[in-house]
Formats: C-alpha cells, structure tokens, sequence
C-alpha cells in the first residue's frame, strides 16, 4: 500500500476526488519501471542502504519523482532482507566497554593510537571493527529476493494502492455488482467476511448486488483501523467483471467523493479470488475436520436469503448427516447493529427455526453496555450463541452446534 | 446517558451533539463527557449517566516528599483552573511529583499517557513505589488496567473506544505529542473530565498547541529553566564551538551551496517565504538542472553536519570530559553511526533494538560506557541523572529540540556543573541555524 505522500490525485471544486493512475502502457513508464525491477532482481546480496544509493538516481531523474517513488515503495514491500545476526551485540557492548576503559587512560590523545589500541584489544584492525560494529544494522542487510513481477502489473499495482491509500481514508463505501458468475459473486460477499466489514448487502437483480459499508465512527471521526480493512478488500471488486464504486473520504478535514468503476481498467493483484482463504478460516477448517464429530464443514457455504432483499453471509456452513445443515455467523467489534438487527431477524423466526444460525459475537462487542443487554435479552443468543476472543475455537463452535440437535 | 424531556432538553448541550440517524440518538465525543454532564447538572436536567465507569478513589502515597515552591504553585494553578490545563516545567524540575500530587487531589481511576516505552517503565516504577499499589500497563506488549493505569499514547489509541469511560482522570506526559493526527483521539475518546497535560515545551512548530489546549485545557503554570537554576536545577554553561571546514571541504562546501542557491534565486524562490522550501523541491524535480541543485543540496548539509574538522573536535571534547559520561546529538541517523563508528561509542538510534537499546542505557546508567550518540531517540523523556556534557554535534532549527538536549543534562546532583557545547561550522547555513533554535529564555539569559 502508498503511504499518504506518495498519493497522487485531485479534488475537484465539487469535491469528487480523481486519483491520478498511470498509463499502463506508457513507454517511459514502463521504462523507469522495469529499471528498478532491475536493480532489485539483480541486487541479491546488496544491502538497502545500497539499494537505496542504486535507486535514487532513478527515482529522481524521473519526471514525477513521486510516482517513481510510489512504484520503488511497492517494489520494496516485496523485497525479502536476511535477518541480522545476534552475535553483534555482545561484541558491541565489549568494545564499548573498552572504549571505557581506554577514553580515561593517558596517553590516547591521538585518535588513530586509540583506535588501533582498542582494535588490537578486540583481535581486529581499527577499520575491520569500524565496519563491523553496526553492519546488523536492518538498513545493511542483504537482500535474499524479490518477489517477481512485470514492469506493466506494478504499474497495475501502483494504481490499486492509489484507490486503497485513499479507501484507508474512507467513512463508507457503496458496491455495486452485476455479477453473472455466482462462484464469484458468492466468493466476493465472503471477502467482506474475512476482512470484517460491516455492511448490508441487498440483492438488487438475478446477478445484482448492492453492498453498502459503513465505518463504525464514520458519523464523528475516521478511524484508520477500519479503512485499513476497506482497502485490503479493494483489489477483491476488481476482480469482478462489473461493478461501481462509491466511496466518501476526508480530504483536508472535509468530505469528498470517489466514484470508480470498472472501466477504469483496475486490475486485481490478487492470484486467487475464488476458493482464498484467510489463514485464520483454513487453520478453524482444518482443526475442526480433524474433531471426532458427526458435523462436516461445507467448503462454500450459500448465501442465505433473509427476505426483504437482505443476505447473509456465513462464515461457515456446517452439516450434520442426520440434522441438516447449521450456518454460523460471526460479529467482531464493528458489529454491534448489525448483531442487534440479525438477532431480531433470527428472534421473529425462532419458533419455525427458518434459518439454522448459530451466532459468534467477539467478547469486545460482548462487553460493549448496550450489546450485553441485548444479548442477554435474547432468548436465540441464550440458546444458539458462543462467544470468542477474535476467532473462535473449534471445540466452541462444536458445542454451539450441538444446541440445534 | 438518557436526557428525558421534550426535544429542548438536550439544547443547553446541543453544540456538543451529532444526530445519528443509524441508531437513532445523538451522539458526542467522549471529551464532551464532562462539560455535558457539569451543564446538565447545574441546570439541574433530569438525566440518566450510563457512560462513566470511573469511581471515587481513596489513593494515598506512601512516601510523602514535600512538594517544592515551583510544584506547590504548578498544583494550585491547575486545582483552581478546575482540573485541566497545562503545567510547563523544564526537564528534571519534577513534573512527576506535580501529577503525583494531582492524583491524590482529584481521587478518580487515573490514566497516564507517556510518548515512549522507557517513559512508560519509569512511570510505572515511581508510581508503584508512591502509592504502594499495583499499577496497571497498556503498551510494551502489556494489557493489565488497574485504577491507575500507564499507557503509551499508541496504546491508548487502540484500546480508548473499550476504555476510555474507565477513567476520570487523565494525565499527559511530554503532551506537546498530543496534537498529531492520530494520537489526539486518545484525548478525543476519553470522557476523562479532569485532564493535566505536563510538558517542558508546550509550543510546536506547526502551532497545534491550540488544539493541545482545547483537549487539555489552558497552560495553568510555567516556570523556566532559568527560574531553577542553580537550586532545583543543575547550574551550566553554554559553549559555542566554531569549527572551520578543512580547505577541501570549504571549497567542495562553497560550490555546491553556490549551486542550489544560484538555482534557486533563477527559480525565483525565497527561503524566506513560508512556502519556499516547498517550492524549492518542486522546481528541482523538474529539470536535470533541478536534480542537481538538489543533489548539492544535500552534499553542503552533510558537509556542515559531518566534517572532518567536526570529527576532530569531538574527539578533542571526549578527551576534556574523559572523565565525565556525555550524550552527543546529532541531526540525522548517518551522522550518528559515522560518529560511531569512527570512537567506537554506542549508537542509539530509532533503529536499535528496544532490547539493545535498554541494554546500553543501563550499561550507561551504571557508568559502565562513557557516551551515548543519538540522533532524536533522546531528545527528551530518558532519565540520565549522571550525566553532565551534552555535545549537539549538529541539529535542527527547532527551539524545542533545543531546549529537551539542555534538559538532558539538568537534573541536579552535589557539586555538579553542566556544560552544553554546541559545535557549529563556520561560515556555513548552521551558523543561521543555530541561531534560530537559541531563541528561548534558556540560551539568550546566556552569555
């Protein structure tokens, strides 16, 4: 992701923000592009201060030093540096520990004997142990690798991270999808899941959705928390085929307005939309897999159809061969009206049991006044409710779902 | 917190509320807490206060140190300011005492914000050992909240919107943070009524200090280092040292500064003119002719920060205070390693490790190393009451800096004499520099 000095865009008197992207297939471009890609495939071994020295003329003989900036940041972000070694500090603390010694004795007014005294004292020659003392410095580390790409995606990826520096920014966000492949759209929904976004999705056509994000203090202050999450989920709608997008961002203390769509040519750097997972999902997946337990988990769980055009997205789909199917929906900490809207949903419904939902809410949201009023006042949280500190655990899960047998 | 009555209720606290259509309530920033709740009380409204989770607290310290004239007088301005505002007092005059004070007056669940981890580690000492408690830490890879809690400002930025109706009491060390874009929400999300901001430079150079005082209050005392001096304060002297370039550095110095000031007067660019710097570096990005005058920029700066004849003359001050422990301040990490590097000294930097870093200062505390060279990490909020010789081997122009280096070497001790030097080369833009961050009480009182 940019940082804010390396963003570059617009704002119009009316206040709509225009992000300045790059040509993807302009030649200069291109050019400065693949010149630092260079320097880092071919720099194996050299340190980032070294690297630093490579690339600065590049970065700055470029017509727009910002953007070659930008493109250099992004390259960096994907460089692997070695670990420094431990040994140095104990070294440093004993030739400190000399200099001590030495600085208060006669007789070293002249600082070259003073040097090649203490060197000596270390079993080393003055200039060794000057090159040595601070080479564990991060800035002096070895480049291991780069991890690979094309001159014409990192300039794709400079425009991405120039919507997610500004998306980090964001008080809400309004999608709109149409969508023909359902793997696809379904796998979209879930994205918003995995980053913990709060948003109402209304299913607006056959292939139609329509998501609306919502910042937690979007109505008093921005919280860069939350915007983080926005922008880490961009790259995702990019994926799909069709789509608009706007989003509200504070520009200068004051509002403004992002609208992008997919003719804008933003690709997603993402290699796998369908079929991703976060780690923490594949770690509760495979641990619960791995349960002596009747309950399998589905590997795509359906979107469930709550009537009056809301859709829920379920974390997890779980199925019990003989009881049918159990969703489990999770709320963190953003959550709070969404939890209090779903659970009078599920409330009005639990005499038919129409939607099998087992609910997680984060033991943050739980300590919350009003949520813990509301939980306690609900007799569906009481019976069908687990609580977790960030993700739950399998064998929680297992017992809220023994609770619909 | 339920106001009942008709719509008109809430229009005595109205410029502090924001309807929130979602829930359908108002809503305010915690801050507000109190003013709302003092207005609402005085009006004798009915209302209904769900939000405060802070007691009435029975804090009594175990070893009772009287307070000294300046720390009497600090407290008293802040208890009839009505508990909020700012107390100003130079580095090692005993700022924690004051907050000690202010907590066994106001009696509420304390926090107390500190810019740093080692500040976070000191306070949380002197706080268990004076009110002979547990004391709870946020930060420093602690969570643990107790009636009084310490919190770095980072952590408290995390954790306020969970915490932040815990406390009824707020107090900020080194406030003059506070102000930063993302920081000042700590104070924003706090419904803290009672709020003492402690700093030894209240002013900052982009004049956020009036926010500071909206979220803290106004500064309520403020006595100068030059007020201390010589009975609260260690007595010292100020020497500038005037270095003169070797007559290779003068000349590369000399033409390259004839480069980037030729190219900016062709540029039409003032230095002078609030935007001028800004303006300079647009125009060197874009030309050839631009990068270059930038580049010789560059090389005149680190020729004036890093000389030879500089080098020279701190190994000269080493050998005079050999026998004396001393910080050397540079302007900038490079300066600071070849500094190093070339007498095999210790670096702390924002780069050393926090075990590394904890390791030096404690080998430094017990006089087992001789000097410390820093670039910014210790400007201020590091506790070295042994030390005596401040070197400033290059700085920036910022009166604060300037004054947190002399506060470095100010905590009293018998007999002791300090001394700042300040080394500048002659005839180069540090002369103006200099200049410019001696404009404070501390250094003009100065010969």
């Amino acid at each position: 992701m940019l940082t804010k000095d390396l963003l570059k865009y617009s704002v119009t008197r009316q206040r709509r923000i225009f992000p300045r992207f790059l040509d993807t297939h302009n030649k200069q471009l291109l050019a400065v592009a693949q010149e630092l890609i260079d320097i880092y495939t071919t720099g194996n071994g050299l340190s980032m201060e070294e690297l630093g020295e490579m690339t600065h003329p590049v970065v700055t003989a470029y017509r727009s030093p910002v953007v070659a900036k930008g493109l250099n940041k992004l390259l960096l972000n994907r460089c692997r540096f070695k670990e420094s070694e431990e040994a140095l500090p104990d070294l440093r603390m004993r030739v400190f520990s000399i200099t001590n010694t030495l600085l208060k004795e006669p007789g070293f007014d002249q600082l070259s004997v003073f040097r090649d005294e203490l060197a000596k004292r270390c079993d080393s020659d003055a200039e060794t142990l000057s090159q040595q003392l601070y080479s564990d410095l991060p800035i002096r580390q070895p480049l291991i690798s780069l991890k690979p790409i094309e001159a014409e995606m990192l300039l794709h990826r400079y425009n991405t991270a120039q919507v997610q520096g500004l998306l980090i920014r964001a008080a809400s966000m309004d999608l709109e999808i149409d969508e023909p492949d359902v793997g696809l759209r379904r796998e979209i929904l879930r994205f918003l899941r995995f980053f913990r976004l709060l948003a109402t999705i209304r299913k607006t056509g056959t292939s139609r959705v329509s998501i609306t994000i919502d910042g937690p203090m979007s109505l008093l202050q921005n919280s860069q928390k939350y915007g983080f999450q926005m922008a880490c989920f961009f790259p995702a709608v990019c994926a799909l085929s069709n789509w608009q997008l706007t989003a509200s961002i504070k520009i200068s203390q004051r509002p403004a307005r992002l609208e992008l769509d997919h003719t804008t040519g933003l690709k997603t750097h993402f290699t796998r939309i369908s079929g991703y997972r976060p780690d923490s999902f594949s770690h509760f997946a495979d641990n619960f897999e791995q349960l002596d337990s009747p309950w399998r988990i589905r590997k795509n769980p359906p979107l469930l159809d709550l009537g009056q055009q809301e859709i829920i997205v379920p974390d997890f789909t779980f199925k019990h061969p003989d009881q049918g199917v159990v969703h489990l929906e999770m709320f963190h900490r953003w959550h709070a009206a969404a939890l209090n809207r779903r659970l009078k949903t599920v409330s009005q419904n639990r005499k038919k049991k129409q939607i099998p939902l087992l609910i997680g809410v984060d033991r943050f949201l739980s300590k919350d006044k009003a949520t813990k009023s509301v939980l306690d006042g609900s007799p569906w949280f009481q019976e069908h409710g687990v609580l977790f500190n960030d993700f739950p655990t399998v064998k929680s899960i297992l017992k809220g779902l023994k609770s619909f047998l | 917190m339920r106001i009942t009555g008709t719509a008109e209720a809430v229009e005595p606290v109205s410029q502090y509320l924001l309807w929130d259509d979602r829930m359908e309530c108002y809503r305010a920033e915690g801050r507000y807490y109190g003013v709302i709740v003092l207005t609402l009380h005085r009006l004798k409204a009915p209302y209904q206060d769900d939000a405060r989770l802070f007691e009435t607290q029975q804090f009594q310290t175990t070893n009772d140190f009287p307070p000294r004239p300046h720390q009497e007088k600090a407290l008293q301005a802040w208890l009839k300011a009505g508990r909020r505002g700012v107390v100003v007092l130079p580095t090692g005059s005993g700022k924690t005492l004051v907050a000690r004070l202010a907590i066994t007056h106001t009696q509420r669940n304390t926090i107390i914000l500190v810019p740093t981890i080692d500040l976070l580690h000191q306070w949380y000492e002197q706080m268990c050992e004076a009110f002979g408690m547990d004391v709870g830490l946020l930060g420093g890879g602690e969570n643990r909240l107790e009636t009084i809690t310490i919190s770095t400002y980072d952590s408290a930025l995390i954790h306020m919107e969970r915490i932040g109706n815990q406390f009824g009491f707020m107090v900020c060390d080194e406030c003059h943070h506070l102000p930063a874009a993302n920081t000042r929400m700590a104070a924003v999300m706090s419904i803290a009524p009672f709020r003492l901001g402690l700093t030894a430079t209240p002013e900052r150079e982009d004049g956020a200090e009036e926010d500071l005082y909206a979220l803290l209050g106004p500064v309520v005392h403020r006595s100068e280092i030059t007020e201390l001096e010589g009975t609260f304060l260690a007595p010292y002297r100020l020497e500038t040292v005037p270095v003169v370039l070797d007559p290779d550095e003068r000349e590369a110095y000399d033409t390259a500064y004839a480069q980037y000031r030729g190219f900016a007067q062709a540029s039409g660019i003032s230095f002078s003119h609030p935007n001028g710097w800004t303006r300079f570096i647009q125009v060197c990005a874009r030309s050839r002719e631009g990068r270059a005058a930038f580049a010789a920029y560059r090389m005149q700066k680190q020729l004036a920060r890093a000389s030879r004849a500089k080098l020279r003359m701190v190994w000269l001050l080493l050998r005079r205070h050999n026998s004396e422990q001393s910080i050397l301040f540079t302007d900038d990490n490079a300066t600071a390693y070849t500094i190093g590097e070339t007498f095999f000294l210790p670096v702390i930097t924002h780069k050393t490790k926090v075990s590394e870093r904890k390791k030096m200062l404690d080998a430094f505390r017990q006089g087992k190393i001789p000097s410390v060279v820093t670039s910014r990490v210790l400007n201020e909020g590091v506790d070295v009451p042994e030390v005596s010789v401040a070197i400033i081997v290059s700085g920036s122009g910022s009166v604060r800096e300037h004054v947190q280096r002399l506060g470095r070497i100010l905590r009293p001790r018998e007999g002791k004499q300090a001394v700042l030097y300040e080394l500048v080369s002659e005839d180069t833009a540090e002369t103006y520099t200099s200049e410019r961050r001696r404009q404070h009480l501390a250094y003009m009182s100065k010969p």
